[in-house]
């Protein structure tokens, strides 16, 4: 009984805050975005202030109602004070990383203001990363928010609470924010078979018509002009004789061009299908081999190294999202 | 960067804020050291130990042993001390002690925002004990300590002290205000309940009893003893006698008070002031706390307005309750007066012990038989002090004994003004002459800034008052030893002759610059007393009537609110939540205007480009071209060196010829 109203209020009260504070990629903090109360240790200065009023009262000490009503007061101004560390305060999304499932992702978002004014500390606080500290002494300042990835896709902050009790800490402002930021988490390799399709060739023993070759030194590939810089021991001393200054050029032999195909993964779901293609992509990767991949909505022509796992993982986090 | 959340109370303490609590803590107890024992300042050096302990490294609260030890070694302590009933001394001793011990264990930002606390509380205590302008320049010093305290408390390890000065000054500078509003318009309440305020500090003023000595220890201090402030013309400088107590009852040692203070039900009721017979003066006087009962006035009062205050039939009015703050009263005194049930007095006025002094009753007959009436044998008294070898001196020798006013009578000659009086009075009861003793005071200074009178405690004083031609009158017999004493102070009178008899302050008082800055201090003591402390609701509608007409709620809500507004709108624009528009800078504003009586500019049109459409467009290119050029040289100069008042002028000059065409 008291859960479902605990539960309906609670909705309420979210509504309410996305309608105040929907979800933006960048939020202006402002008077009606942002919430004010005097913290446990403002209440305490005010029975300290009461105290010393019931002095004055008592002992007829006049001085003792200014210190009372000072005291008073400098509640008053702190809240101010507080307040204006939030106000004109932007949180702005910067970017998101990429990680596998089960890993920690990062958020960055920028605190940014017109104003170079010290705001103090403010603390960011959110389930997933506990408390960060955003010390913001000049014009911006730049928060990383770590998420847990538990899913493949996007991996994004839930609403957040910004808070600031600086200076004094006898007020907390706060603000409920929700920024449109995510981080990508791309899915845990999984070794299934990868089947050729088309033509019924097995592409792990492709035929050697179609050679990929680069520079090497293994195996003569052919003769070509000398340039300035080439080694004396590749000059074809053949050509010399005939007054042409020729070197010679080797190559390195390299497996058929690698394709990672959706098609190849006939029978799988697409989960599976993504875990699979990331799990020859990292093969790939490991080898050094170039490698092109095609799913839908993706094409990427072939290439190697750590730019085109890269893109790999980001099409494979973002499929189906994006 | 990320954590669990801990909430800011259990965060620990960085090093400048331990720094910031102990140089707080050590002014605290060095503002108190003068009221309360001062091994206090031990607990401080244990405090200050552990502190040092704490932020080198040994970051554990104290063992519960040294805890609980050092609190019963200081509660023993401080009932040695002499706190041992329940009074305000006591309850601040343990306040204190407690101040101390509690910070033993401050690690985390909850302990130090106790500490802050705590030294706010004790903050107001101290304005108890002190409510001068300096006890209340302390007292900010101390809010300003605590409040910065609070700062480097709350804040994490990037504290910077200056920012925190700043913070510090902002917040207590935007509270003045709102202080100010209240201390105005809050009710002076009455006492919620009884409070042990007996006998805090210093008992001061005349006392009860007269013993050879007394007095001769009150005229060492300079210290006020009360301002008067007279309403019209100020009485005769002769005449300034302080009427405090009147002492009549004599054992053959103590002179003592008609009335008692110590028993204030013994005081007779519906008694009246005494009737005036001569020109009135009014005046009010501001008593500090004195811690006994008695009031003083001008001789003689005629009618009185004290609170809480038993009219006496010697004429005078005492408080029921001891004098433990300071307080304000008004009274109308007359050169002269009219007596009435005086009977039971006069019969007091003439007892005198069985045994004691016979050779100053003897001597006293003899010359009862020489003269004819009472105002001649008044009259022979001070003609005798005149011719005989008395001398007025702060340090006679010592009488001592039974026969103690016939020593100094008869045989050393030398004293002050209370061996003078209680002799005279010895033997004007022998002769059968009523006589009583008046304490209180004679003289004072008059500050010319302020229009007041200060009386100093050094100016403490007793006459004689003989009942003549049915009143009493004043005989002051140390108007005959020393006629200067009536017309000056007792610093002036013995600075010279006799100076070294005085305190050393007193002496470096006579030198005219000190002289005159001390009038100047008293005189702001005196403002500050009458418009700050004594400022209650009355006051405030005074005040309010003076400036606004008469006094009605509607008014006072409308006043209130007028004021509070202000000040949220100052504290506003102070702390930057409400921005003030701010003015163009040139030459954008002269562009706007221009641009506001010509037509918008197009999109995407230079400046130059807009110039030359509006010159073709209106009469004048010349004018038009010049700001162009203007402008130009403004903009792309790259410097803020360009005066942008031609600018201006050339505008307003388009502008108004604009108008004049319009016009025609």
């Amino acid at each position: 009984m008291f859960q479902l109203q605990r539960d309906r209020l609670q909705q309420r009260i979210s509504g309410w805050l996305e309608k105040r504070l929907p979800l933006q990629a960048s939020i202006k903090l402002d008077r009606n975005r942002i919430f004010i109360v005097p913290t446990w240790q403002g209440m305490l200065l005010l029975v300290v202030a009461i105290m010393i009023l019931l002095l004055a009262i008592n002992f007829e000490s006049a001085l003792n109602y200014a210190v009372a009503f000072w005291l008073m007061s400098m509640l008053w101004v702190a809240v101010h004070l507080t307040y204006r560390n939030l106000s004109g305060l932007t949180i702005a999304a910067v970017s998101g990383s990429l990680v596998e499932v089960g890993g920690t992702a990062e958020v960055t978002l920028r605190f940014s203001s017109q104003n170079k004014r010290n705001r103090g500390v403010f603390e960011v606080i959110g389930k997933p990363w506990g408390v960060v500290f955003v010390p913001m002494h000049g014009a911006d300042a730049v928060v990383k928010l770590c998420l847990k990835a538990s899913e493949r896709g996007p991996v994004v902050p839930a609403r957040f609470r910004v808070e600031n009790r600086h200076p004094f800490g006898l007020v907390m402002a706060w603000s409920h924010v929700h920024i449109d930021v995510a981080a990508w988490a791309f899915p845990e390799a999984q070794p299934f078979a990868r089947k050729a399709f088309g033509e019924g060739q097995d592409l792990a023993e492709d035929a050697p018509d179609d050679h990929f070759y680069s520079a090497g030194s293994e195996d003569f590939h052919s003769l070509r002009s000398y340039a300035q810089g080439d080694a004396i021991q590749r000059l074809h001393w053949p050509s010399f004789s005939r007054d042409q200054l020729v070197v010679k050029h080797f190559t390195d032999y390299q497996s058929a061009d690698e394709s990672i195909q959706w098609q190849q993964f006939a029978g799988l779901g697409d989960e599976e299908r993504l875990a699979a293609i990331r799990y020859y992509a990292e093969a790939f990767f490991k080898a050094d081999l170039p490698y092109s991949l095609s799913m839908p909505g993706v094409e990427l022509a072939t290439a190697k190294g750590a730019e085109q796992i890269t893109r790999v993982r980001r099409a494979l986090a973002e499929y189906g999202y994006v | 960067m990320s954590d669990q959340y801990l909430p800011p109370a259990k965060r620990v303490l960085h090093q400048r804020a331990f720094k910031a609590l102990m140089v707080t803590q050590l002014m605290t107890v060095l503002a108190f050291l003068s009221y309360l024992p001062q091994w206090l300042l031990l607990a401080f050096c244990l405090v200050a130990f552990w502190r040092w302990r704490v932020m080198h490294g040994q970051f554990t609260a104290p063992p519960r042993t040294l805890v609980i030890l050092s609190m019963i070694l200081g509660i023993v302590g401080i009932l040695v001390s002499g706190f041992t009933r329940y009074t305000l001394d006591a309850a601040v001793a343990f306040c204190m002690l407690g101040y101390l011990l509690k910070s033993l264990e401050v690690l985390r930002r909850r302990d130090g925002v106790v500490q802050v606390y705590l030294g706010y509380f004790l903050t107001g205590v101290y304005l108890l004990y002190r409510f001068d302008p300096l006890g209340a320049l302390v007292a900010i010093v101390l809010l300003f300590l605590n409040t910065l305290a609070l700062a480097a408390v709350t804040s994490d390890a990037s504290y910077r002290l200056s920012y925190g000065i700043r913070q510090t000054s902002l917040l207590l500078l935007g509270a003045v205000p709102v202080m100010v509003a209240g201390y105005l318009f809050f009710p002076r309440l009455p006492p919620l309940w009884v409070i042990p305020n007996d006998q805090r500090g210093a008992v001061t003023g005349m006392s009860d009893e007269l013993i050879p000595g007394s007095v001769a220890s009150l005229a060492q201090s300079s210290d006020p003893a009360f301002r008067v402030a007279f309403d019209g013309e100020l009485p005769p400088r002769d005449q300034w006698y302080w009427r405090g107590n009147t002492l009549s009852q004599f054992d053959g040692r103590v002179w003592r008070a008609s009335y008692s203070e110590r028993n204030r039900f013994s005081w007779p009721r519906n008694s009246n002031l005494p009737e005036p017979a001569a020109n009135l003066y009014e005046y009010s006087i501001i008593l500090p706390k004195t811690g006994r009962k008695w009031l003083y006035f001008l001789d003689w009062p005629v009618s009185a307005n004290a609170e809480n205050a038993v009219v006496l039939p010697d004429a005078r009015l005492a408080s029921i309750a001891n004098i433990n703050a300071n307080i304000q009263y008004s009274a109308v005194s007359a050169a002269a007066v009219q007596w009435s049930a005086q009977d039971r007095f006069i019969a007091e006025s003439l007892r005198l012990p069985a045994a004691g002094n016979e050779e100053l009753r003897r001597w006293a007959l003899d010359l009862r038989a020489s003269v004819t009436n009472d105002t001649e044998y008044v009259q022979y008294l001070a003609d005798y002090i005149r011719s005989q070898d008395f001398y007025y001196t702060l340090r006679p020798p010592l009488y001592d004994g039974a026969d103690a006013m016939a020593n100094f009578w008869l045989g050393g000659q030398r004293g002050f003004c209370e061996h003078y009086a209680s002799a005279v009075t010895f033997i004007l009861r022998s002769a059968g002459i009523p006589a009583r003793m008046v304490g209180g005071y004679l003289g004072g200074v008059y500050n010319e800034r302020g229009n007041y009178i200060q009386v100093r405690q050094m100016e403490a004083h007793v006459w004689v008052e003989v009942w003549l031609n049915n009143r009493w009158q004043r005989f002051d017999p140390t108007a005959a030893v020393a006629p200067d004493r009536i017309e000056l102070n007792l610093d002036a009178l013995l600075t010279g002759t006799s100076s070294s008899e005085l305190p050393v302050f007193s002496r470096v008082q006579r030198l005219p610059l000190l002289s005159s800055l001390t009038m100047y201090w008293d005189s702001i003591t005196y403002q500050w007393q009458v418009t700050v402390l004594n400022y209650n609701n009355e006051t405030g509608v005074g005040w309010f009537e003076a400036s606004f007409g008469e006094f009605s709620p509607l008014k006072v809500v409308l006043f209130v609110l007028a004021i509070m507004s202000l000040m949220g709108l100052i504290v506003g624009v102070l702390t930057g939540v409400i921005v003030l528009p701010k003015r163009k800078p040139e030459p954008y504003a002269s562009i706007s205007k221009i641009e506001k009586h010509f037509g918008q500019r197009l999109q995407g049109e230079t400046i130059s480009q807009y110039f030359v459409r509006l010159s073709a467009k209106n009469s004048q290119p010349s004018l038009f071209t010049a700001i162009s050029q203007e402008i130009e040289k403004q903009l792309y100069s790259g410097q803020d060196i360009m005066p942008a008042s031609r600018i201006r002028m050339l505008t307003k000059e388009l502008v108004k010829e604009k108008k004049r065409k319009s016009t025609v």
